[in-house]
């Protein structure tokens, strides 16, 4: 192939030149090229090397049915593979590598592997690698990892961002060619809300690629007056670079628009890419078709390509692909191109028509071609570009014809594959030797040559026709006006998949090398299936999809099993259609937008005082505030140690707290807590144990009575989502009929909790004047209302989670922080630290309380010694089934302390094992749920689940972790080991 | 487009199935306007209403108001619960022509004037975050976000803000 730029014609901007870059040699180009035209222009042919054996490739088809043509773009941490150069839009300074190659595409060795052809057919991975299988994970692994793959993904992290939008509409058309222009211009005259999405930068499909005529004008003056048109329809939104990719329920589609591709990097603010989420009430699909390659040796030479790319390439881009260029065709669509060609200037040498008589050549302008009818090309020479051609004439003779370019035409296939994605199985078509949708998913239509209309004409009556159907569906009978017209060109082709006789390979997939003899090989070893056959041979599973193989692999499949095309089968089709990048799906979330992050209310207060944070579920809390030396494990004993002599404080807002009110709420509290009868005095407050319907614990909390009808619960943080749907759930579909309402306030109230034998003091200096928070006034489990800091209404809750003598206060969320700071400064004198999340978590297993951890979904009140406290006779949820007897049996795990004998350190997760057992899964009796080390008892506590536990208090049992290397003895006794009588609670 | 943050006082106000209808009557006869069926907004002045949720709306005042709990309380008084929301939401005014570019990036949820009508009210999720969403005047959308997540909601809006005002 020795391509050139046309002296005229194409849609480029001649008046200015792009400088790029192709495996380091400088080139230029022209606004309006792709990357594989400025190649082409530049005489550039060999532009990558197969797969496999590493065979010289050059461009082979249009678009995103490239095969071969794939390259490295960019480079540093932009860098990325397998970017096909025919739709790579060429932009200045543009960077480009052919991949797949050592040490460079001209001189690559690797292509060795094509002498080891013989041995890496079909199916070689699966009779090479299987035995001795302890070679699999250590060799074979690695070195076809080493092996595989085509390009280099960039190392570095990805500097550019990505955006997801949803879209909705009316209509959706899909493909803005012929078809879609006319279905989008009907729809959006009718006064339907359109969306337009075209993969291309410019509407116009192959009214830009092919010379045609539409009323008066040029194919590509029709394109640009329509874009025009619909630019003017506020309710029509034109995506241009944009690829549906997916079909989904609902009428929902997935999209993907290349907002910067095009550009060297985004501009400032500008996403790289964009994902669309459609949803459209009706969707038009003009997806128009690929044409279809012939499979013969040699077919990968450099220099073969398919007619519509040559086609392209010369009306769109100003390129001949060739200087001595034949065309091989089934059907009339090769005579078009060539004719094209010939108008563009470029030179058609020779005319090889499959069919008998080509009618259709009559008439085209093609003076000075040879032509031959009922003839076939049957291998192709020339190594890394082409030189000439052997056919097999009519009379049977062998003819060897002299080309640097041979296009080939072979009939299309529509592009259907958004039609089949939702279950709907393509037909076979034999009049047109292609596969046409199926069953359509509901309020989708097919229009054009994706229907298998291929006439020019036809695909804008259809067009047309469908965007007014699509219109009217929505409700919108406005003025279409008429279809625009032109005349149905011919387009008839004969099937032909395979011509044989040659001796070189003969490829049906060109990006994995799938030959012909592969598939004969496949069919001799019992893959029939078309399924078996794609995966036994890999066939169709490029990054192409298969886009030019799959059709022609079922052609010679069915062939060789005597079967029909249509009994044969095609393989099922799923999303994407075209490869998307993860970080499209991705969106807004990556790195710190990954999820977003739930601050607590005294968030700001937490970084004045230097607090390390750390993510806790949903949540960035305060882990623990270190001073100046400390390491994590110092800061925490500190705190929990000032907590326990003097007072600390600590933010508790990310609690759960629901507000329940009405007549009913007494009633509808004790249904929904097995211990609360609701028998709760004004002012008190009461622990709450809640049970799913199977007798499990769901949660814990506290229940406090603001008023007459009203109450607060709170819930642990972890639960707090499932717990307040549970709520809502039995509110509204178990009880109806009772009278309540409820709200969640969870976000609404910062809550801080004061604890330490110096809290009443220290509250004392937050409270406002005259309010009374001796013991007297505000017992243990007490609640009052009451104002602090100077006016800011509070609500104190004497309830303690560390054991001590403990508050939690809680106050409009916006001014936690204030009331944070507010204690700290005026607590000072009382040695009030601030404690974080690890501190507060030594404090309550020291008190044995269960959090998250204990609560884990497969314990009941039993297993938490709470099954007296409880089994109260009125109904609640759980009630029934938590009374099960294997729920209440002795043998289970039950809640206990746990002290390391040498002061080892433990792990939570670690197995309990009786001291003498065998370390072994058959003598598992628990597990450690919880662990600190405790400055209370002086060394590493815990607490877990052990089988009988309450009977074992005092027996040494072997704390075993396998996974971390743990195995510490450790002395069972109760969960609690600070004040057990809770008289400090009560002080 | 811009994006601002709006003070808005909240007040959040349910009712059980019992007390519905005295509650309707009692918020009537109190700010002269129906609490809205649905997920409308209700009310042209301050407060307005807007459904949440079945028996459940958001009492919105124009700006901070330290005594719309109270009157809001106080008119519906035992019949239905009415909880101060000011603290729990953090509001976002999104103004200008740009402002559906900006949202349909953000929410998925149909804001054509054909599907979201002036008095509309949505309850959403933007970007893992619970999410309100009312117009506010001809060229203005409010949403209202978790006061938790208001900085993750902040960092998006305004990240959005500039993509669409700049190349889009």
């Amino acid at each position: 192939m020795t391509g050139y730029r046309l002296a005229s014609g194409g849609r480029i901007d001649r008046a200015r030149s792009l400088a790029f870059r192709f495996d380091g040699k400088p080139f230029t180009g022209h606004p309006g090229d792709t990357l594989a035209s400025a190649l082409t222009a530049a005489g550039v042919g060999l532009l990558g090397r197969s797969f496999k054996y590493h065979r010289p490739r050059g461009l082979f088809a249009p678009g995103a049915a490239e095969p071969n043509a794939l390259v490295e773009l960019r480079s540093g941490a932009r860098r990325e593979p397998n970017c096909r150069a025919t739709t790579v839009e060429l932009f200045d300074g543009l960077e480009a590598h052919s991949q797949n190659r050592w040490p460079s595409l001209e001189h690559d060795l690797m292509a060795v592997n094509g002498l080891l052809s013989p041995l890496f057919v079909a199916g070689f991975y699966y009779k090479t690698f299987k035995w001795p299988s302890a070679f699999w994970e250590t060799l074979y692994e690695p070195a076809i990892r080493r092996a595989a793959g085509l390009g280099r993904a960039a190392t570095a992290p990805d500097p550019d961002t990505y955006e997801t939008a949803t879209a909705f509409c009316d209509v959706l058309v899909v493909g803005a060619g012929p078809a879609g222009l006319a279905a989008a211009l009907a729809a959006g005259r009718c006064g339907a809300r359109v969306v337009l999405a075209e993969t291309d930068r410019d509407p116009g499909g192959r009214l830009l690629d092919e010379r045609h005529t539409i009323g008066d004008d040029g194919g590509a003056a029709f394109a640009a007056a329509a874009a025009a048109e619909l630019a003017t329809m506020p309710e029509v939104r034109v995506l241009t670079r944009t690829t549906v990719f997916g079909a989904y329920d609902g009428g929902t589609f997935g999209a993907l628009e290349r907002v910067s591709d095009h550009l060297a990097a985004p501009l400032p603010h500008q996403p790289r890419q964009r994902m669309w989420t459609i949803v459209a009430r009706r969707c038009v699909v003009a997806t128009g078709a690929i044409e279809r390659p012939v499979v013969f040796s040699g077919n990968d030479t450099p220099g073969v390509m398919l007619a519509s790319l040559a086609r392209g390439l010369a009306v769109r881009r100003a390129v001949a692909v060739g200087r001595r260029v034949a065309v091989f065709t089934t059907g009339d669509d090769g005579w078009a191109a060539a004719a094209d060609l010939a108008a563009c200037g470029v030179t058609v040498t020779t005319v090889i028509d499959a069919r008998p008589e080509a009618a259709a050549g009559a008439g085209r302008d093609l003076s000075g071609a040879r032509i031959l009818h009922g003839a076939r090309v049957r291998e192709a020479f020339g190594g890394k570009r082409l030189d000439r051609v052997e056919v097999v004439t009519g009379s049977g003779a062998v003819e060897t014809v002299s080309c640097d370019a041979l296009l080939v035409a072979g009939g299309w296939q529509p592009s259907i594959q958004l039609t089949a994605q939702l279950g709907g199985k393509p037909v076979f078509d034999a009049n047109l030797a292609a596969f046409r949708p199926g069953p359509l998913p509901a309020g989708m239509t097919v229009a054009g040559a994706a229907a298998g209309s291929y006439g020019l004409g036809a695909c804008l009556r259809e067009g047309h026709e469908a965007g007014v159907e699509a219109a009217a569906a929505c409700g919108f009978a406005g003025a279409a006006g008429s279809p625009p017209t032109a005349s149905d060109e011919a387009c008839g082709a004969t099937a032909l998949w395979f011509v044989g006789g040659g001796k070189g390979k003969a490829f049906v997939d060109l990006q994995h090398d799938v030959t012909a003899d592969d598939v004969a090989l496949a069919v001799r070893e019992g893959y029939v299936s078309v399924e078996h056959l794609k995966r036994y041979t890999t066939l169709g599973m490029g990054t192409d999809q298969g886009r030019t193989a799959n059709l022609a692999g079922l052609g010679i499949l069915a062939e060789l099993t005597g079967r029909g095309i249509g009994e044969t089968g095609l393989v099922l089709t799923r999303p994407p259609v075209e490869p998307v990048a993860i970080a499209a799906f991705a969106g807004h979330h990556r790195d710190r937008a990954f999820r977003p992050i739930r601050l607590p209310a005294t968030h700001a207060a937490a970084v004045e005082l230097g607090a390390r944070m750390i993510e806790s579920g949903a949540w960035y809390r305060a882990q623990y505030f270190p001073k100046p030396g400390e390491d994590w494990l110092a800061a925490t004993t500190r705190e929990a140690a000032a907590v326990r002599s003097h007072a600390g404080v600590t933010d508790m807002s990310t609690l759960g707290k629901i507000e329940v009110a009405g007549p009913d709420a007494a009633l509808f509290l004790s249904r929904l807590y097995a211990n609360f009868t609701g028998a709760l005095k004004v002012g008190r407050c009461a622990y709450g144990l809640m049970l799913r319907e199977d007798g499990f614990v769901m949660d814990d909390g506290t229940v406090a009575r603001l008023g007459d009808t009203r109450y607060v619960a709170t819930c642990s943080t972890a639960h707090a989502p499932k717990v307040w749907e549970h709520v809502e759930f039995c509110r509204q579909v178990l009880w109806p009929d009772l009278d309540v309402t409820v709200q969640s306030v969870s976000e609404a109230w910062a809550q801080l909790a004061l604890a330490g034998p110096n809290a009443r003091a220290v509250l004392e200096r937050i409270v406002d004047p005259g309010i009374d928070v001796s013991d007297a006034a505000l017992p243990f489990m007490g609640y009052r209302p009451a104002t602090v800091i100077g006016g800011v209404r509070a609500r104190i809750f004497r309830i303690s989670f560390s054991g001590e003598q403990a508050y939690e206060i809680a106050v409009p969320a916006r001014r936690g922080a204030d009331l944070m700071r507010a204690i700290l400064a005026r607590g000072a004198p009382f040695g009030v630290v601030p404690y974080g999340l690890e501190a507060l978590n030594v404090l309550r297993i020291e008190k044995g309380h269960p959090a998250g951890a204990e609560l884990n979904g497969q314990v009941t009140a039993h297993d938490l010694n709470l099954g007296a406290l409880a089994d109260k006779p009125h109904d609640c949820v759980g009630r029934a089934m938590s009374r099960r007897a294997a729920l209440v049996d002795p043998a289970r795990p039950r809640l206990v302390g746990l002290t390391a004998t040498g002061g080892e350190r433990l792990r939570a997760g670690a197995h309990l094992l009786a001291k003498d057992a065998p370390k072994a899964a058959a003598w598992d009796e628990g597990y450690v749920t919880s662990v600190c080390r405790s400055p209370a008892v002086g060394g590493w506590i815990g607490i877990g689940y052990l089988a009988r536990g309450p009977e074992r208090h005092g027996e040494v049992v072997r704390a075993y972790d396998p996974v971390r290397g743990g195995d510490v003895l450790v002395t069972v006794g109760p969960a609690c080991f600070v004040d057990p009588k809770g008289e400090r609670a009560r002080g | 487009v811009t994006v601002t943050r709006a003070d808005r006082a909240l007040v959040q106000l349910s009712a059980s199935r019992q007390g519905l209808a005295r509650t309707r009557a009692a918020f009537r006869a109190a700010f002269g306007f129906d609490l809205p069926d649905g997920s409308r907004r209700s009310g042209t002045g301050a407060p307005i209403a807007l459904g949440i949720g079945p028996a459940r709306w958001m009492v919105a005042a124009a700006g901070p108001d330290a005594a719309l709990l109270d009157r809001v309380a106080d008119a519906v008084g035992a019949d239905a619960l009415a909880t101060d929301q000011t603290d729990a939401r953090a509001v976002f005014r999104i103004v200008g022509p740009g402002r559906r570019d900006l949202l349909e990036r953000v929410v998925a949820i149909d804001l054509h004037p054909r599907a979201f009508a002036d008095d509309a009210v949505a309850v959403t999720e933007m970007a893992g975050m619970s999410a309100i969403l009312w117009t506010d005047g001809p060229d203005a959308v409010l949403v209202a976000v978790p006061r938790s997540v208001e900085e993750d909601a902040a960092r998006l809006l305004d990240a959005v803000a500039l993509a669409v005002g700049h190349a889009g």
